[in-house]
């Protein structure tokens, strides 16, 4: 007899796998979304449908090591950014969400007005009417009231909006450590494994933590020489 | 000099009070500013030695700056009867970093429990600027609300994210980032920090390596 091929999750059925749409777009810190995919692509199980857009491309080759084509080599699929007729363009696809990592504010606009130009547009409008998740990660500040209404008006609808927002609570000592945080935090969005996510669990844990480790607590001083 | 501004700066409970610190020195050792009024909310302190692994005891300059300045006049938080309380007090603007979540709530409700809440209540309606640097991740439905609403009478909110395009290569290099471009925000520009000019710029060439 045939396995099944569907899973039932909270908002409907999924694939057999874990199927994750993730988009990336024009605005800074691609650097997070190449994070993101690295980490993904270490949870075999998750299956990775990436779109970069036109703007995204410039951004990796401008921020990051790596070159736009080795970023989609990341992903188990890969579409280009205006083919409205990829298997995410249609609900009857199963997935189990989708993450826009960075997200541009123009992103945030034409997801919240609906206007599903490209294939990241339109992937977000399906998984919006399919009622599956939705996670946006603004990198934008500071924040102008268009920016403030289209966040307030996509939170409305259960969007989660995670900008990248450093935590300092787990001392970061590195630009590294401040990706692999923000990365952890949007994977606890998904419900994905985040095994080795710095937590915050009371201000006795994180005393002992800061007394077992001398490097743990970045000492008040002058400035390290950059 | 007349022409010089008096910042008020807060310092509450969220993370990220090292950039408090970049940012106070940076007004400090500026002749643009004659005086810096200093507040520093009881979970600001909490967060502050925890980030620094300091007592929370102390003056509330020593705790940000690590050190005395002349510029910095401190007041404490629940002093409600302090200068800040009154519009007539000469301030230019007030700035609060970190800006925790419960404190835009706050100032968005109106409730001036606190100094710090009545200072940004006294800027909003002097319509001086206020500019709230937040720290939380992800924003909830309430947060955004009370973003919203504190914007749409005056306020910025600005977030405490990075920039990547400047290729930040540590953490203090973020924060440097942050704050040069706060300042610049607040009509003090600062001169060294990445302009964006496109994918040529020297900046970003030297630190690709390219």
């Amino acid at each position: 007899m045939r396995a099944p091929r569907h899973r039932r999750i909270a908002t409907g059925w999924a694939a057999d796998v874990p199927r994750l749409i993730v988009g990336m777009t024009g605005a800074s810190g691609a650097a997070l979304g190449v994070r993101l995919l690295e980490t993904l692509r270490a949870l075999p199980e998750v299956e990775t449908h990436l779109v970069l857009s036109r703007w995204a491309r410039t951004t990796i080759e401008l921020e990051t090591p790596y070159t736009a084509r080795e970023v989609t080599k990341l992903a188990d699929v890969a579409y280009p950014p205006g083919d409205q007729a990829a298997a995410i363009s249609s609900g009857s696809f199963l997935t189990d969400g989708m993450v826009v990592v960075p997200c541009s504010m123009k992103t945030v606009a034409g997801i919240r007005a609906g206007y599903a130009e490209g294939l990241i547009g339109r992937a977000a409008d399906v998984v919006l009417k399919e009622r599956r998740p939705l996670v946006l990660v603004p990198r934008e500040t500071p924040l102008s009231e268009v920016h403030l209404e289209n966040l307030l008006a996509l939170a409305r609808m259960g969007v989660a909006i995670v900008p990248p927002m450093p935590a300092f609570y787990h001392h970061p000592a590195t630009v590294d450590d401040i990706l692999d945080h923000l990365v952890a935090r949007v994977l606890d969005q998904l419900n994905l494994p985040a095994p080795d996510a710095r937590r915050w669990t009371g201000l006795a844990d994180a005393r002992s933590a800061a007394e077992n480790s001398p490097t743990a607590t970045a000492a008040p001083g002058p400035r390290a020489s950059s | 000099m007349t022409d010089q501004r008096n910042v008020t700066v807060a310092v509450t409970g969220a993370g990220g009070t090292r950039i408090a610190r970049f940012v106070l020195e940076a007004l400090v050792n500026d002749d643009r500013v004659g005086q810096v009024d200093l507040m520093v909310s009881a979970s600001g302190r909490k967060v502050i030695a925890h980030e620094t692994g300091c007592e929370s005891v102390g003056e509330a300059v020593e705790l940000v700056l690590g050190g005395a300045a002349k510029k910095v006049v401190t007041w404490q938080p629940e002093d409600l009867a302090g200068g800040p309380t009154s519009g007539s007090y000469p301030s230019w603007g007030m700035l609060v970093v970190p800006c925790a979540l419960g404190v835009v709530g706050r100032i968005a409700a109106g409730t001036a429990n606190t100094l710090i809440e009545r200072a940004a209540d006294v800027a909003l309606k002097e319509r001086r600027p206020l500019v709230l640097c937040v720290r939380e991740t992800p924003f909830s439905l309430i947060h955004l609300r009370n973003m919203t609403q504190v914007t749409e009478a005056g306020a910025t909110v600005y977030p405490m994210i990075p920039t990547f395009y400047n290729m930040p290569t540590s953490v203090d290099q973020i924060h440097e980032e942050f704050t040069a471009r706060l300042l610049g925000f607040i009509g003090l520009p600062q001169s060294d920090y990445y302009a964006y000019a496109g994918t040529q710029t020297p900046a970003h060439r030297d630190r690709m390596g390219r």
